[in-house]
């Protein structure tokens, strides 16, 4: 089903205040500060990486099926995977 | 009026007489009833009511009544005097001061608390109090004892010991992805995809900024789905070339997992922007955050803001004006002219570290109150900064409110720096909307050489804007120095609505590309094609941010309106021209930079175009903020105006619409 942009980036921001949330209970109270905000940033920073990573691994998979699809339509063996790799390899 | 009689009340019996076995004066009821009809007067008619003042009420002699009169009447009462006397004793002065005694403290005076045989000794009782058994068998002085000891620090937790938040939707789920919004890929499938691994290139470098360990696996994979989106362009390109029937079935999936993953993620950066600025400290050292709560799943305590808090994440960090000044000029030191600085790199540097940005903020003020020299303060920046590469493009910043505000905003929104810099680079160099149109000082108008020189040309006339260095002389068509003043602003006002800042001139611009795209197909694969006159040929589209095409809900949405005309291969070689006129233009102010170099670089690629004779129409409106959801742009052509570009913006709140307008006008050839 689909979702609303602007209620997909509110349910964003709700996630992770919720887990700066959690993570402010779990530091200990010395960490103080710059520090502490620093601590909770990074602990969103983290979050943030976990979720595109987790978007990318989907899609990435997908896209390996329909890749081997459009060379099928193509009629043609998949023989540039060798070009892929290198533009991999190039960034 | 007659005068109300005096009569006596005849109720009940008299004092004089004596009291029934009951002990009280009671009496009749009728007999009551009838003395009081009998005394009653007359009722008083409406009309006596509304024409006859109500007679004076006697006056009641005013009485004193003193203290020494109550007190005798409570003496009679009780037989005795009520209260005993009170001896009044002189007030208390210097003399009598000494009179009173203070007693000793009770720490000086150590018999006085010392325990009778009656009352066991304090101390006494603290021991034995303190070493009985509480709780678990310790004693109280064990209890508090181990209440001093030092404690080890918590180690944060884990992972996997947090909560474990809610899943996020799939890709399938996200916005935009129902089945039944299958894209319409059109002509340029290859560059679509190519502009989806750009923005995947994109991603990944604002995803680098975050990740500080080096072949973290978000960053592979997310090159790897840049590899893959160009072999996809690559595989589009073959399937174009083969002629492959169904291309746009075929590509579709593909093309949407991409899309759809750059929307996700960018929602992500975006959120977590938001909520990384949003972070502050409550008085107690407590995680809360500036407007916004997260409900239900937080404890309130936690998410209350303190009315004393002081501590923000991103210090909006606005010096003094005494450092403000210092911190300008040391920019205007350290930027020579034709000195580049690298508003990107300085951005890189600063924006995602706010306690680096407030201290720069603050170094200003130092340096003031210290007298600082320039030299010392140069190499004192450096050395925050770690490059002293970065001292000129980070002054320029820190000098400049907007500037600072504009790069706290894209910190915020996760942009990257690359993406950020040609907003830095208009939003150091132009002024705003308000400063130019609600500016008192009055723009200087004297006719320009070049100008008188060609009776043919229209009077052109240079301007400056007195005080404003960053605004530098144009030359500028009118009539007469007023209309070309008008002219001016709404030129300058039109630069700052068409900038980065304002408009999303990259999906502008990918727009444009589409635009061409598709228009270069037509006249290359029906080149014999002819339209019917006054038909109007529209299509409806999103505009990504690359120009891609697809069906509605229109997130954006661009109309193409070709009313009539279009009925030759000429008129579409013309609109075909024109669009590609208006993509290098857009290229050409993203370069430019400067205001002066903007209009500059229109001038020249109009002239290449058009000649001397070129004349530019520019209508604004009141826009002054992109919002994509309610944001529609309209491109339309006809021979007589060119090429008219509107950005429509809906005011959801009022229904009003503003909107922004730029034509280019064909001139005609002589």
């Amino acid at each position: 089903m689909a979702q609303d942009p602007s209620s997909m980036h509110d349910e964003l921001v709700k996630r992770y205040q919720v887990l700066v949330l959690q993570v402010d209970a779990t530091l200990p109270e010395e960490l103080t500060g710059d520090a502490r905000i620093a601590a909770l940033r990074a602990a969103v920073d983290e979050q943030a990486l976990k979720d595109v990573e987790a978007y990318a691994t989907q899609a990435d998979a997908e896209l390996q099926h329909d890749e081997d699809m459009v060379r099928v339509e193509l009629g043609k063996v998949p023989d540039d995977t060798s070009a892929a790799l290198s533009a991999l390899n190039s960034l | 009026m007659p005068e109300l009689q005096e009569r006596p009340l005849a109720v009940g019996p008299s004092a004089d007489e004596p009291l029934d076995e009951l002990g009280s004066n009671s009496f009749n009821l009728a007999e009551l009833n009838a003395a009081v009809t009998d005394n009653a007067p007359a009722p008083i008619s409406d009309a006596r009511r509304n024409s006859e003042p109500l007679p004076d009420l006697p006056e009641i002699p005013q009485q004193s009544v003193s203290f020494d009169a109550n007190a005798d009447y409570l003496k009679g009462l009780m037989g005795s005097d009520p209260l005993p006397d009170i001896p009044v004793k002189e007030p208390l002065d210097e003399h009598n001061l000494d009179d009173l005694k203070v007693a000793e403290p009770l720490e000086n005076d150590p018999e006085k608390v010392a325990p009778t045989a009656d009352t066991p000794a304090l101390d006494e009782g603290v021991a034995k109090l303190s070493d009985a058994p509480v709780g678990d068998g310790q004693t109280l002085n064990e209890d508090v004892a181990k209440l001093y000891e030092p404690q080890a620090p918590l180690e944060p937790l884990s992972s996997s010991e947090l909560t474990p938040l809610k899943p996020l939707p799939t890709i399938d789920e996200a916005p935009g992805a129902a089945a039944e919004q299958a894209p319409q890929l059109e002509a340029s499938v290859e560059g679509n995809f190519g502009g989806a691994a750009d923005e995947i290139a994109q991603l990944k470098e604002q995803v680098a900024a975050l990740q500080k360990e080096q072949g973290s696996t978000v960053l592979q994979n997310l090159a790897k789905l840049e590899g893959r989106a160009r072999t996809f362009a690559d595989l589009a390109k073959q399937a174009v070339g083969k002629g492959l029937d169904n291309l746009e079935r075929t590509f579709v999936a593909p093309f949407r997992k991409l899309d759809q993953l750059q929307h996700i993620a960018k929602e992500v950066m975006s959120a977590r922007g938001a909520v990384i600025i949003d972070i502050k400290l409550d008085d107690k050292g407590r995680a809360v955050f500036g407007d916004q709560t997260a409900e239900n799943e937080a404890p309130k305590e936690d998410v209350v803001e303190s009315e004393n808090e002081t501590t923000a994440v991103a210090p909006e960090i606005t010096p003094t004006a005494e450092s403000a000044k210092v911190v300008e000029n040391l920019a205007q030191n350290e930027v020579p002219a034709g000195t580049t600085v690298d508003l990107a790199a300085a951005y890189e540097n600063l924006a995602f570290d706010p306690t680096k940005m407030e201290s720069l903020g603050n170094l200003g003020g130092l340096f003031e109150k210290f007298g600082v020299t320039p030299d010392d303060a140069h190499a004192a920046i450096a050395e925050l900064l770690g490059d002293e590469k970065l001292v000129a493009a980070a002054l320029q910043i820190m000098a400049n409110p907007r500037m600072r505000e504009m790069m706290l905003g894209l910190a915020g929104a996760g942009i990257s720096a690359e993406a950020a810099r040609p907003i830095l680079e208009r939003s150091l160099a132009q002024p705003t909307v308000g400063d130019v149109v609600e500016s008192k000082t009055e723009v200087a108008a004297t006719p320009s050489a070049e100008g008188a020189a060609d009776p043919n040309l229209p009077p052109t006339f240079d301007y400056q804007v007195a005080g404003d260095p960053t605004i530098r002389t144009e030359k500028i068509a009118g009539t007469s120095p007023e209309t070309a003043r008008v002219e001016y602003r709404e030129v300058l006002k039109e630069a700052r609505g068409m900038s980065a800042s304002d408009l999303p001139i990259t999906e502008y611009v990918g727009a444009l590309n589409a635009e061409y795209s598709r228009l270069q197909k037509e006249a290359t694969e029906q080149p014999g094609l002819a339209m019917a006159t006054n038909v109007q040929y529209e299509t409806d589209m999103m505009l990504t941010r690359n120009g891609k095409n697809e069906v509605a809900p229109p997130v954006k949405s661009v109309s193409h309106h070709y009313e009539g005309e279009l009925t030759t291969a000429k008129a579409r070689e013309l609109a075909l021209q024109d669009v590609r006129l208006k993509i290098d233009v857009q290229n050409a102010l993203g370069q430019a930079g400067s205001s002066e170099n903007q209009l500059k670089a229109f001038d020249d690629i109009m002239q290449k175009r058009y000649g001397e004779q070129q004349m530019v129409i520019i209508e604004t409106g009141g826009l002054t903020r992109f919002d994509p959801k309610d944001t529609m742009m309209t491109f339309t052509y006809t021979p007589e105006n060119g090429i008219s570009i509107q950005f429509r913006k809906k005011n959801p709140e009022t229904d009003a619409v503003n909107k922004v307008t730029t034509r280019f006008a064909i001139p005609t050839k002589s």
